[in-house]
């Protein structure tokens, strides 16, 4: 049996609603990798490939929040507690703690997740919220008024044995 | 010995894996991609100069340009008109449209001469990151066609159609440097079908430009146009111009002061009579709104 998965194209969207406009984007190049015997787990994702509705709004995450031009990547490596078994079909809730980095902080982070498995299927599902400021990612009042201090995140990745 | 160290090998992959060395792993299976560069300008234009810059596609800029009349003295300004601000020397009001990523078309209303006109620009290469193309590369073209009235202008040969046209191309060479520094340089050509006897009918110029961004939503921009076969006009001056650049949202709005003549590329770029040593500088500004139509 396998013991390290990886997962590509996985999914992350984050969400923040706000009285003028919602904030909302999509990335669908999620990379993960899992090892189930250390229950190691880690996380990438480039800044630049979340999609949003106005190419405006997209420019300037990448321009003036997140500048991905300096910082391309968010990243999340960490240890999964609780017991889970990829090769056995059922629904698994774990914890996972560890270290989220993005826009050049580290912050050290506790989420809940979901393995579900089925059909042999291995998939990851994770909702947390994130707070803006432990990465220095500052909104100004006079564009998004009243901007929520955190965004809701989720991310859903499908892990394949890893092959060299 | 080889089955040993392989072993030993895979021990270390799958079960001594530090959590970093697994991100690690990640970050090495992941080379970095080539990316597009993104907001070497804010906008269709810096002052006088056309940028890289293209609507977005599906977005309406909703683009409004004000040009004052000259603020000393010594070129007409003065107290007389409250330093030009009395005067108009023009007005643009445009909309741009993205019609795809690469290609935006316009058109607009421009006070001087009672010009209509209208635009196209069509990115050609996109400046992008790790290896890709090092510049930028756009088309522009403008017309104009002015509907002014025969009877008042006798000497201008208006009452053929094709007189009342002008147009302009440019060749628009952008890169940005780093993420606070963009240069733009623009070979000009600019056509009139009829022109004064003594002037010349084509005029080729070219144009630079800078942004430099000085804070998070703020710039300082500047642009010159230099025509290498002058025209024949008499006391004429380089446009140069140099302003602010402020973003909020959905806008970006430029105050900028300027000896520019005019805010049509084929009227500026070989008409401008006004000098900034003479004190023929105007004040300017500039208003751009995006709006993003449908979904």
């Amino acid at each position: 049996m396998a013991q390290v998965f990886t997962a590509k194209s996985g999914s992350a969207t984050f969400f923040s609603a706000s009285p003028l406009e919602n904030i909302e984007a999509t990335s669908n190049s999620v990379q993960s990798i899992l090892n189930t015997s250390t229950k190691n787990v880690a996380f990438i994702i480039s800044i630049r490939s979340f999609q949003f509705k106005k190419d405006l709004m997209q420019e300037h995450f990448n321009e003036k929040y997140m500048e991905s031009d300096k910082f391309p990547n968010a990243t999340y490596s960490g240890i999964i507690n609780g017991d889970f078994d990829l090769s056995k079909d059922s629904i698994y809730e774990v914890t996972s703690t560890g270290k989220m980095a993005m826009h050049g902080q580290e912050k050290e982070i506790t989420a809940p997740g979901t393995f579900t498995v089925k059909n042999g299927e291995a998939s990851l599902q994770s909702n947390f919220p994130l707070a803006v400021n432990d990465f220095k990612i500052e909104i100004p009042q006079l564009l998004f008024q009243n901007i929520a201090d955190t965004v809701a995140v989720k991310i859903n990745v499908i892990y394949q044995p890893y092959k060299k | 010995m080889k089955k040993i160290l392989l072993a030993v090998l895979t021990l270390f992959s799958t079960t001594l894996f530090a959590q970093d060395d697994l991100l690690k792993q990640l970050q090495s299976q992941t080379p970095a991609k080539r990316e597009p560069v993104i907001a070497t300008f804010k906008g269709f234009k810096i002052i006088n100069i056309e940028t890289n810059e293209t609507t977005p596609k599906g977005n309406l800029d909703f683009r409004v340009g004000h040009l004052f009349g000259n603020i000393f003295p010594e070129s007409g300004g003065g107290l007389k008109n409250f330093y030009g601000l009395d005067a108009s020397a023009d007005i643009r009001i445009g909309f741009h449209y993205g019609i795809t990523p690469w290609l935006t078309a316009g058109i607009a209303h421009i006070k001087r001469n009672q010009t209509f006109e209208g635009i196209a620009k069509l990115k050609l290469l996109q400046q992008k990151t790790n290896g890709g193309s090092p510049l930028s590369i756009a088309l522009f073209g403008e017309v104009t066609y002015t509907v002014k009235d025969p009877k008042d202008y006798p000497l201008e040969g208006l009452e053929k159609m094709p007189h009342r046209l002008g147009y302009c191309t440019q060749l628009i060479l952008a890169r940005k440097f780093g993420s606070r520094f963009s240069l733009v340089v623009a070979p000009t050509w600019v056509h009139h079908n009829i022109v004064s006897p003594s002037d010349s009918n084509d005029v080729f110029s070219i144009g630079g430009g800078f942004r430099l961004k000085v804070t998070r939503s703020s710039a300082i921009v500047a642009d010159y146009f230099y025509n290498i076969s002058p025209t024949n006009l008499e006391n004429h001056y380089s446009p140069l111009g140099i302003g602010w650049e402020i973003e909020t949202g959905g806008h970006v709005f430029t105050i900028m002061y300027t000896n520019s003549i005019g805010l049509a590329e084929a009227d500026f770029i070989p008409n401008t009579q006004d000098s900034w040593k003479k004190g023929g500088v105007k004040l300017s500004f500039s208003i751009s709104r995006m709006f993003k139509l449908g979904e």
